[in-house]
């Protein structure tokens, strides 16, 4: 189960993330606010996706939209790292045409450089979720009772971000480094503060202590650790690939701290616990290269989930959203 | 007595382990929870099993007897390997079964005994105190079949039948080096399974948790109830276990298991462990519970480890 010792570099591949829409929470939600707040109005909303570590060896976790991602304010005060909230963005349109016609690949570029604006500006380190926002797209047909969407997870990319190591953590920590980590996670993921960050740096002493700091800490590191480790939740359980979200905490370590040698903990799961022959310890490195800086750049960026880029077919399948239970013959019926 | 030395022995590490008794309180006596004890034995749920969450639900559907954010607990994309079904094919040719508790009305909850089922255990997420005998759990999940034919006859079986969905994600299109993005690579340790959200609310009526289902095909769509029988101890579909409306959610097609007797069988397992001199605290209430639960869903792989005394403060 062991990771493969990596030797070469190669390019950064990570895991896709996928999506699950709580179909009848999610679209009666978005229909009633279609009903009685957006009216005919279709500029963009905020909304809130959950994102989680993986929690299972064998399963990945899911991005999750659920009826309170539409809420205005959330009423769940209590902080789960099963449920961290990641900014989005919805844009409802008013017909089928207008949804066809959105143009998708702009969409995607317009939240790519929104990431790069973040991490450039330092609101990164102030919400780190920043950095796995998300876009989403619909139709909400209210006479036929179905919700279209399409959601993208926007990834900033360069050729040259490149995977130099990956191993098990397990293989790569000392037995002290180990239970040092797992119980600094434990208290990570445990602390009201802390629980719902996906990002954090890691430092491990030469007496295999280990601290676990978050990114608005950054400023006040003392300098001296024998290991340094940017962790995130990872919400994949490939062996092979770190999850989808250590991309755009790639670029933000090369273009806001300058590091360009990033070691990285995939942080994952097990039994509400590390898993440290899961999780995985690497090595990437990437210069950001000239004109990521500038205000106007436009970074290459892939996401749309579903889509498969660089096969040359830009093909999104339209997922939809049946209500039809919901509706009020559908109830007489079932009488 | 067959029962009686079944339980005992299961019971036996645990009861080693314990410390002494503690105060009675009303579950001991019907095996039923007030509001605060459910909140209590919930929170302890939340901080041993952290896969475990409070949730709100929908503010519409709030009960004010508890706190707004602590309605109901949720574990969320819990995988469910195979169905049982084809394990209990397999269990019943080997095994026989009794029933544990059938002194009423003839609907008792199944107990099997299948000891020489315990072959290599794959998995680590095993319960270190000993199943109870009404759950098969550990037996199913010895069956290592993750890539079996059989699950691969499923997977074509349960696409559901929409028009407009298309499922996007079983191609495995060709990745181009200048992209990277891996779209889940063929590799035998990425898993396509169904999975379960599992939410546990209260039941006033009853004084007892529940459970419901909600299930996900191997693409991410919603169950409909009938497939969510499959993953359902024949013996309990369609029986105790029905289809009906989330006390807190919207959505349809949960599965509930019925509560009506669910504080006889809470009863039963306390004065067992009452018996062997434990009396368990009623904050581990829901620890007991869910491992009562694999009996009725034994191949839904949630967490409810119980690696500490039930009779002891271990916090």
């Amino acid at each position: 189960m062991a990771a493969k010792a990596e030797v070469r570099p190669r390019p950064l591949k990570v895991e896709a993330i996928k999506s699950s829409v709580d179909m009848v929470e999610f679209g009666k939600a978005l229909r009633d606010l279609k009903l009685d707040v957006l009216g005919t109005d279709d500029s963009p909303i905020p909304i809130t996706g959950y994102y989680a570590p993986c929690t299972h060896p064998k399963v990945s976790s899911l991005f999750r939209l659920r009826r309170e991602s539409l809420a205005r304010s959330s009423v769940n005060s209590f902080g789960s790292r099963n449920k961290c909230p990641v900014p989005g963005m919805l844009i409802n349109t008013n017909n089928m045409l207008g949804f066809q016609n959105l143009d998708v690949a702009s969409l995607l570029r317009e939240e790519g450089k929104k990431i790069l604006h973040d991490i450039l500006c330092g609101k990164i380190e102030e919400c780190p979720s920043l950095l796995l926002r998300f876009l989403v797209i619909s139709f909400a047909d209210l006479k036929n009772w179905k919700v279209y969407y399409n959601i993208a997870f926007p990834s900033v990319f360069h050729s040259k971000m490149t995977l130099l190591s990956l191993h098990s953590a397990s293989e790569v920590l000392s037995q002290e480094e180990a239970a040092s980590l797992s119980k600094s996670m434990k208290e990570w993921c445990g602390s009201n503060e802390t629980t719902v960050l996906p990002f954090f740096w890691v430092d491990i002493t030469s007496d295999s202590s280990v601290v676990v700091r978050q990114l608005k800490d950054w400023k006040d590191r003392q300098g001296g650790a024998q290991k340094l480790l940017f962790g995130f939740y990872d919400h994949g359980c490939h062996q092979d690939y770190p999850g989808w979200a250590l991309r755009n905490y790639v670029a933000f370590l090369s273009l806001r701290w300058k590091i360009e040698k990033v070691q990285f903990l995939c942080y994952r799961e097990r039994l509400g616990g590390v898993d440290l022959e899961k999780s995985l310890i690497g090595e990437a490195s990437f210069a950001a290269p000239h004109g990521w800086d500038g205000s106007d750049y436009v970074p290459e960026v892939i996401g749309w989930e579903g889509e498969t880029p660089g096969d040359g077919r830009k093909e999104m399948k339209l997922k939809s959203i049946n209500l039809e239970s919901l509706s009020p013959e559908s109830k007489h019926s079932q009488v | 007595m067959q029962v009686k030395q079944k339980v005992y022995e299961l019971y036996k590490g645990t009861v080693e382990r314990v410390t002494g008794p503690r105060t009675v309180s009303a579950f001991l006596e019907k095996g039923v929870l007030s509001v605060p004890e459910f909140i209590l034995a919930g929170d302890n749920l939340v901080s041993k099993c952290p896969t475990w969450s409070w949730e709100a639900g929908d503010p519409s559907k709030r009960k004010p007897y508890f706190p707004a954010d602590k309605q109901f607990l949720v574990t969320r994309n819990v995988p469910c390997l195979r169905r049982v079904v084809s394990v209990e094919e397999e269990y019943d040719a080997a095994r026989a079964e009794v029933v544990l508790d059938d002194d009423e009305g003839g609907e008792g909850w199944l107990a099997t005994h299948g000891v020489e089922a315990s072959n290599t255990k794959e998995e680590e997420d095993i319960p270190s105190m000993d199943t109870l005998d009404i759950g098969k759990a550990e037996e199913i999940k010895a069956i290592p079949s993750y890539f079996g034919s059989g699950e691969k006859q499923d997977e074509e079986d349960d696409i559901p039948d929409m028009d407009t969905y298309e499922d996007t994600g079983d191609h495995l299109a060709t990745i181009q080096p200048s992209y990277f993005v891996a779209e889940e690579p063929e590799d035998d340790n990425i898993l396509r399974t169904r999975t379960y959200d599992i939410s546990i609310t209260y039941d006033k009526y009853f004084q007892t948790p529940r459970v419901w289902l909600t299930g996900y095909d191997e693409s991410g769509m919603p169950l409909d109830g009938e497939l969510m029988f499959e993953d359902i101890s024949q013996d309990h579909a369609h029986k105790s276990v029905t289809i009906e409306d989330h006390p807190h959610l919207y959505a349809e097609k949960h599965a509930s298991v019925h509560p009506c007797r669910h504080a006889a069988v809470m009863k039963k397992i306390i004065d067992v462990l009452v018996s062997r001199g434990v009396e368990p605290e009623v904050d581990k209430y829901l620890f007991i519970f869910l491992k009562f639960m694999a009996s009725v869903i034994p191949t839904i792989e949630y967490d409810y480890t119980m690696d500490f005394d039930l009779g002891s403060t271990s916090s």
